[in-house]
């Protein structure tokens, strides 16, 4: 991406912010971000805007990373935001760090999170266990059965799980890893990765995102460069962000890692598909903002859904947002309603909405209506 | 000048506040700063935002400004590059966007009724499921409404063949400063009686009325189109092959030019897939039925065959959405010649369009400023970018290129705004082509309007 330069007002982005979609306020767009930002740092001196007034609303965004893909002049919301928030020192921040760093325990609270305002943040923390049963209580019957294909793959590989898929989903992991077994996959020593950074990164934590991408690549190193296999979009897309810097300049090791990074889907997507009886009528992709241009995690729903499938609809941001969550919950939560509104608008009764990315599934779970299911496309799988 | 409220008092806050109830006003610095600016990157702070979801808000909230003289400032996506959505009297922003419903596609009167608020874009595609055709497409058609369009007459690259904004508007709804509905026109194609306000209305950015409500209308979905696009060595290659393809009796649909400067920009930006050395490039595009566009494709390749090219891509179906893109990307991209930018879009005949061309190059090349030359050359309606640094203090030398643009156009017996307007930004241009018995006549039109001119006050039209 070519380095940024400055907001021209153009008014591209609007087209694609979901903050601005599902909420129609123009303050929340990235071209309002920047044009507030010059004003505060411009000679009118802010022209009557508080600098906390400017971060708190230069701060709402849900780091989905459209408004760079879609701008003529490259302008980035996320990078805006996260410069942001690694020069403040705020409560919400506070909270986010708190959280980031206990993930076994509040990780899967992130859903629940958002129906509670951050002055009361103390009280989820205390029935974690009993909210992470709700949330989780309306899971879906398996539909499909994956026979894999044989991988003549020499490489070890190892499973990224993911912070979702260590401290909350391990049956999302003991699934995968299953997967990778069908395909005859030698499969590395359980290692302690630790979080692929993105959330750090996303809240301003950028100490914390560097040392936590310098103990996974160290973790990968040690196992002999192993395949690494993901089944979280998000997390792929925080590994494959890791730079030239963080691998000391060592490209050979920067392009071995590059490469390493594997999307369980794209391992399956010769697998043969058998459906059982309880195969719902009607299945959707949300396709998680930080999906990769090749988006096997929809390919393989597309295979295993065939007929069932809606078309699916570019464009939808689940709204989870990371530190968002904390920040302006209920903002969070009308991008998800958003999103479920636009996704059931033509799915009967029953349907499911399948997705690819734990951050999606979670906000998706917690937010979707009970005539419909959400899941990981991993649930459906036996 | 005018009194204008520079503070609201308590009572007409909560007047605004009964009237747009929760989230449809907003008062915060935040996002009135935000509702202030547009494309000009100009802009002023007004004293509120609302968000009016039905007519009878609008109405009421008209009645209340004219009783209280506070401006009023339509706004949509504020993608017009003149300043005309900027609140530079404060008063009111009136954010159309959530008035954003197509009411009726018609495919036997050949029309469609809709709200404002609608993005042209998804009016087009709505129309064009039913097999119906809204040919108007300004380059912003994917991030401006119809009724921004409306306002502003825009027009776009398919102007050559099916004009502009004005030429699809039959009918609509305003709302006058006091409260009073008009509904101007109707679903008809043809209507003689009276002066024709709907036309009067459109482009009148917003300092007449504002509208609720419009009837366009709708042509049969051409079977299907395609695209050239030709490369030449020099602009006189260029202006050659477009009368080669004028020579040979088509109408193309849209005909585009690009200057070198133009290239220029566009290779630091895209990839592009003409070959270097090219400094002249026409992009066209043909529509109708399957055969009519075969045949057309053929004699515009057989006419450019007298003349230099250094290449030639066709496209047709989606794929031809790949060339235009580059079209589309220009605005931006000129950025990547200097930081700033200040640009025309005057119009001259299309004859004289070479000749305008070459005397804009030469105004740049005098005052050391790179000026692109880029667009709409089928309606001679060519949009002259002054790249300069503000930085290094180029500001001045700028100007005077304006200046120097307008006058020549002029002479040539052009336009100073083809599409964008006058608004704010070229206010102070305005006596160089409207003499002042035209505007006086403009003026005493504006005042049987908005006599006590809340509507858009600062801007010129
Ligand atoms: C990248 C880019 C490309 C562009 N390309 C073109 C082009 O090819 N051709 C072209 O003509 N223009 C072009 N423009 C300019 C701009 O897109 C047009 O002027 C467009 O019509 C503005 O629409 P909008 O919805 O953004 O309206 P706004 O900019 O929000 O408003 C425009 C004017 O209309 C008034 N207004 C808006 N809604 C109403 C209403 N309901 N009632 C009364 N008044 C109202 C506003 O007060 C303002 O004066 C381009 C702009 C950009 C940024
Ligand atoms: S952020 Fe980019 S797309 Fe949005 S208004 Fe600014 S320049 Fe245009
Ligand atoms: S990252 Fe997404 S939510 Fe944030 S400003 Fe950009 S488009 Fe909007």
């Amino acid at each position: 991406m070519p380095a940024p330069k400055s907001c021209v007002q153009c008014g591209k982005c609007l087209e694609v912010c979901p903050l601005f979609k599902a909420t129609g306020r123009e303050e929340l767009t990235p071209r309002a971000k920047f044009f507030l930002e010059s004003i505060c740092a411009g000679d009118d001196q802010g022209a009557g805007l508080s600098e906390r007034d400017f971060k708190s609303l230069a701060s709402l965004c849900l780091s989905c990373g459209r408004c760079e893909k879609n701008c003529p002049q490259h302008m980035s919301g996320p990078a805006l935001v996260t410069d942001l928030r690694a020069k403040s020192k705020g409560f919400t921040q506070a909270c986010w760090d708190l959280w980031l760093k206990n993930p076994g325990l509040l990780w899967p609270m992130a859903a629940v999170l958002s129906k509670f305002s951050p002055e009361i943040l103390p009280e989820p923390f205390g029935s974690a266990r009993k909210r992470m049963q709700a949330l989780f209580s309306r899971s879906l019957e398996p539909w499909a059965d994956l026979v894999p294909q044989a991988k003549f793959e020499e490489r070890k590989v190892m499973l990224f799980k993911g912070c979702v898929g260590r401290y909350a989903r391990k049956d999302w992991s003991i699934k995968a890893e299953r997967l990778m077994d069908g395909m005859g996959l030698i499969r590395g020593e359980d290692a302690d990765f630790s979080c692929c950074g993105s959330s750090y990164g996303s809240a301003g934590l950028l100490e914390r995102r560097n040392n936590s991408r310098a103990k996974n690549i160290e973790v990968w190193k040690d196992a002999g460069r192993p395949l690494l296999v993901t089944f979280c979009a998000t997390c792929l897309k925080g590994l494959r962000e890791y730079s030239l810097a963080d691998f000391a300049g060592d490209e050979e090791l920067y392009e071995s890692w590059q490469e390493c990074l594997t999307p369980l889907s794209s391992l399956l997507l010769d697998a043969e598909v058998k459906l059982r009886e309880n195969v719902p009528e009607q299945v959707a992709y949300h396709k998680p903002c930080h999906a990769p241009d090749d988006d096997t995690d929809q390919k393989l729903v597309g295979l295993i859904a065939a007929e069932r499938m809606l078309p699916v609809q570019e464009g939808l941001c689940c709204g989870f947002g990371g530190i968002m969550q904390l920040g302006a919950p209920e903002l969070s939560k009308e991008v998800g309603d958003y999103s479920l509104a636009q996704h059931t608008k033509c799915m009967k009764s029953g349907g499911q909405i399948l997705s690819g990315c734990s951050a999606c599934v979670i906000q998706l779970v917690s937010l979707v209506k009970d005539d419909y299911f959400a899941a990981h496309w991993l649930d459906i799988l036996k | 000048m005018q009194n204008y409220p520079e503070q609201f008092s308590r009572t007409h806050k909560k007047f605004l506040q009964n009237l747009f109830p929760g989230r449809e006003s907003s008062f915060d610095d935040g996002t009135l700063l935000a509702c202030g600016v547009d494309a000009s990157q100009r802009h002023a702070k007004p004293l509120a935002l609302v968000r009016p979801q039905e007519i009878a808000q609008v109405v009421e909230l008209l009645r209340w400004a004219h009783e209280e003289r506070v401006p009023v400032y339509p706004r949509a996506r504020a993608t017009n590059k003149v300043g005309n959505c900027v609140p530079v009297r404060h008063g009111v922003v009136v954010s159309m966007l959530d008035m954003n419903e197509i009411l009726d596609i018609d495919g036997r009167d050949f029309v469609a009724v809709t709200q404002p608020g609608v993005i042209t874009a998804d009016l087009q595609k709505a129309v064009e499921a039913q097999g119906l055709f809204y040919p108007p497409d300004p380059a912003s058609m994917k991030i401006s409404t119809i009724g921004g369009n409306i306002s502003t007459c825009a027009g776009g690259m398919r102007a050559v063949k099916y004009g502009v904004t004005r030429d699809y508007v039959l009918g609509l709804e305003v709302i006058l400063p006091g409260g009073e509905i008009i509904r101007t026109g109707g679903r008809t194609q043809k209507n003689v009686v009276g002066l024709d306000l709907t036309r009067l209305m459109v482009g009148s950015a917003g300092t007449l009325g504002l509208v609720t409500e419009a009837t366009v209308k709708l042509l049969p979905l051409p079977e299907t189109s395609a695209s050239v696009l030709v490369g030449f060595k020099d602009l006189d290659g260029c202006l050659c092959g477009a009368e080669a393809v004028f020579g040979c009796g088509i109408l193309p649909t849209a005909m585009e030019l690009m200057d070198q400067n133009t290239i220029k920009a566009l290779e630091i930006h895209s990839d592009v897939p003409w070959p270097a050395g090219t400094g002249g490039l026409l992009l066209l595009k043909i529509d109708g039925s399957a055969e009519s566009v075969n045949t057309d494709l053929r004699r515009i390749e057989e006419s450019l065959q007298a003349v230099a090219v250094t290449f030639v891509e066709k496209g047709s179906g989606a794929d031809q959405e790949r060339l235009w893109e580059l079209r589309r990307v220009i605005s931006p991209a000129a950025f990547n010649l200097a930081s700033d930018k200040q640009g025309e879009d005057v119009a001259v005949p299309r004859g004289k369009v070479a000749k305008a061309i070459k005397g804009y190059h030469s105004i740049g090349t005098k005052l050391g400023l790179t000026v692109l030359c880029f667009g709409h050359l089928g309606d001679g309606n060519i949009h002259v970018s002054t790249m300069y640094n503000k930085s290094a203090g180029e500001q001045e030398k700028a100007l005077e290129a304006k200046k120097k643009i307008f006058q020549l156009t002029l002479e040539l017996g052009g336009t100073l705004s083809g599409e964008h307007g006058i608004g704010l930004t070229k206010a102070k241009y305005i006596n160089m082509q409207l003499d002042k018995t035209q505007q006086r006549l403009m003026a005493g039109i504006k005042n049987a309007f908005d006599p006590l001119k809340i509507m858009n006050p600062g801007k010129v039209v």
